[in-house]
């Protein structure tokens, strides 16, 4: 699979048809990995792909908008990836998307993966597998019936714990404003004093503005130095669009981000009104 | 000082009763994979099978947001109101490279004989007990630098090693030979042959730590690398979050900014900043002179192993390795300063 992998790299560099060849690398210690940008056609050899390609390379693409480049992308990635061709954060013919067949990663979304499958890629790598794995929102379930008051309590705990480095919004795919609300000075939204209810006004904002775009794909929670559950919050978020407005992330590269569009009569709003 | 003994059943009762009078801070599980430091109310909370914590033990000290003083604007005069200090600290099973940490960021607050009141107020205030490393982690390179080991006391009140079933205590300075007076009970003497199991104990753990990086080396190849290619694509991965600096024992960069609660007072505050934001050297016209994410990622290479160097003939690392394991995409500091060229 990985040679398969380092041959379209090279080839893609060698006839130019891409910039840059953006995967996944060894990194400190056996069994790690870590993204890498490659240039040269004789680099793509250092591409691997195993269990600690954990990593969503979407991240990266809105980056390099004026050059063109491949990305190789699991299936949940793919995801991310046509969400930022939606959102014109890049055009779909500078990207050329390397799916690979992935079987799960150290994650811990993968145990209910249903997004392994690679439509819309242009090269495939690997033989997709059917996992047979299922939905299961019990977690979430199991929160949304605490209280008001446990649900604070249960946010204060791993809010404090928040150094604000901000790691879960720059791997965030969806998370490319290049002016972050975090940042203003005037106005100010945030002080930069980091306590507990600073820190919950930033993910309470940065999380209300991937509503509905954002795919689920924890990239954010496996940043957080600090382990915080923000999968619980990300999660939500995607039960809720699909309850509320039929609406799954990444699905597709053409229909309206449910936030973005006004109808009349919102077929899920009426219920919680 | 003689060294002393202490026994794990006496660590344990020592440990409770400092909880009991000031405060106690050691790796606390926060929850399934976070360790920190927090807060210990009973020796049972402490983790001691974790070489890194999350965070380091610096945010018990350099306070990651430090009220300066608050002010309330009166008829004719302005009224300042300074933070109280705060209470006696132990900081507890900390590790030898979270304890050098202090060491090296105490020569910048204290640069040139100005004295940063924070600081070493808070750094006066508290006692640092280490414990030595048994197995250091693949991500440790703490050798590296001068003195550098998994069981080096620098920074360190009382360094606890290992040894026939108990701690070897070396009472480094006089905060710890105080603690250890005030404590007594607990201790008894150390024999020769427990300080010479010491030193087994450091040569063993030392040859674990497989990577040793050529300082010079790396210090002449990033004095002459400034306007180097090398910078243009090394950092592409990086995604300039803050996260290395902000697990860093030694990175103490910060900002001071003012909250206003009303129109006639408000608070002025210290907090930690970090080189990767583009927010850290924005200037009140609008003007940046590191714009882009090339130059602010060079400039935490560049400070930590040649700025640094420059000002205090010491590198601002330790060698712990946290911003290796927290980084979100596996940027490893060790690769980048050897391949600097």
């Amino acid at each position: 699979m990985e040679k398969e992998m380092q041959e379209i790299a090279k080839k893609l560099l060698a006839e130019k048809k891409v910039d840059w060849v953006i995967g996944y690398e060894n990194s400190f210690e056996p069994g790690a990995s870590r993204p890498v940008f490659i240039n040269k056609p004789e680099d793509a050899v250092k591409l691997v792909f195993n269990k600690s390609c954990v990593n969503n390379l979407a991240v990266y693409l809105p980056k390099v908008k004026k050059q063109k480049a491949a990305v190789i992308a699991k299936g949940c990635d793919l995801r991310s990836v046509r969400e930022i061709i939606k959102e014109h954060q890049i055009l779909r013919e500078n990207v050329v998307i390397i799916g690979v067949a992935c079987e799960g990663v150290e994650s811990s979304k993968c145990s209910t993966c249903r997004e392994n499958k690679l439509d819309g890629a242009d090269f495939t790598v690997g033989t997709v597998k059917d996992l047979g794995r299922k939905e299961d929102l019990s977690d979430i379930e199991k929160f949304e019936k605490l209280s008001s008051k446990e649900k604070e309590a249960f946010w204060n705990k791993e809010f404090e714990r928040c150094i604000r480095c901000y790691a879960c919004r720059n791997v965030c795919p969806v998370c490319y404003c290049p002016d972050c609300f975090a940042n203003r000075l005037m106005p100010e939204y945030l002080n930069k004093v980091v306590n507990t209810a600073e820190n919950k006004v930033f993910q309470q904002i940065r999380m209300q503005h991937v509503f509905g775009r954002c795919t689920d794909c924890r990239a954010c929670e496996e940043a957080c130095p600090v382990g915080i559950k923000l999968s619980l919050l990300t999660k939500k978020m995607s039960k809720d669009a699909k309850k509320l407005f039929n609406y799954e992330s990444g699905k597709d590269t053409d229909s309206r981000p449910p936030l973005s569009t006004f109808k009349v009569d919102e077929e899920g709003i009426a219920e919680i009104m | 000082m003689p060294n002393k003994l202490i026994t794990q059943e006496n660590l344990k009762a020592l440990v409770n009763e400092l909880a009991a009078s000031y405060d106690v801070f050691a790796p606390k599980r926060e929850n399934e994979n976070t360790v920190s430091f927090g807060k210990l109310q009973a020796f049972e909370e402490y983790v001691s099978g974790v070489l890194l914590t999350n965070t380091t033990a610096k945010d018990k000290v350099y306070l990651q947001s430090e009220q300066l003083f608050q002010y309330e604007l009166k008829k004719d005069t302005v009224e300042f109101k300074e933070k109280a200090p705060g209470k006696e600290a132990v900081i507890f099973g900390g590790r030898p490279c979270d304890a050098r940490g202090f060491d090296v960021i105490d020569k910048l607050f204290n640069w040139s004989g100005y004295e940063d009141g924070p600081y070493t107020g808070g750094r006066k205030n508290t006692t640092i007990i280490t414990v030595s490393c048994e197995k250091p982690e693949t991500t440790c390179f703490c050798t590296s630098f001068a003195g550098g080991s998994p069981a080096d006391g620098k920074g360190s009140d009382i360094l606890l090693t290992p040894v026939s079933g108990k701690f070897l205590a070396e009472l480094l300075t006089e905060r710890g030979e105080k603690l250890a007076a005030k404590y007594s009970k607990y201790f008894s003497e150390a024999g020769e042959a427990e300080t010479a199991a010491k030193a087994e104990f450091a040569k063993a753990a030392e040859a674990k730590i497989a990577k040793k990086l050529d300082l010079a080396a790396i210090k002449k190849n990033l004095d002459a690398s400034f306007d180097s290619f090398y910078w243009d694509t090394v950092h592409l991965p990086c995604v300039k979050c803050g996260a290395c600096t902000y697990v860093c024992p030694t990175c103490y960069c910060f900002d001071i900014t003012e909250k206003k609660f009303g129109y006639l007072n408000g608070e002025r505050n210290r907090t930690w900043d970090s080189c990767m934001s583009e927010m850290f050297t924005k200037m009140a016209g609008g003007h940046n002179p590191r714009t882009d994410t090339k130059r602010r990622f060079r400039q935490r290479f560049m400070h930590k192993f040649r700025y640094h160097v420059d000002n205090f003939k010491e590198e601002l690392c330790t060698g712990c390795g946290r911003c290796i394991r927290r980084c979100p995409v596996g940027i490893d500091i060790r690769k980048v300063v050897e391949d600097a060229k």
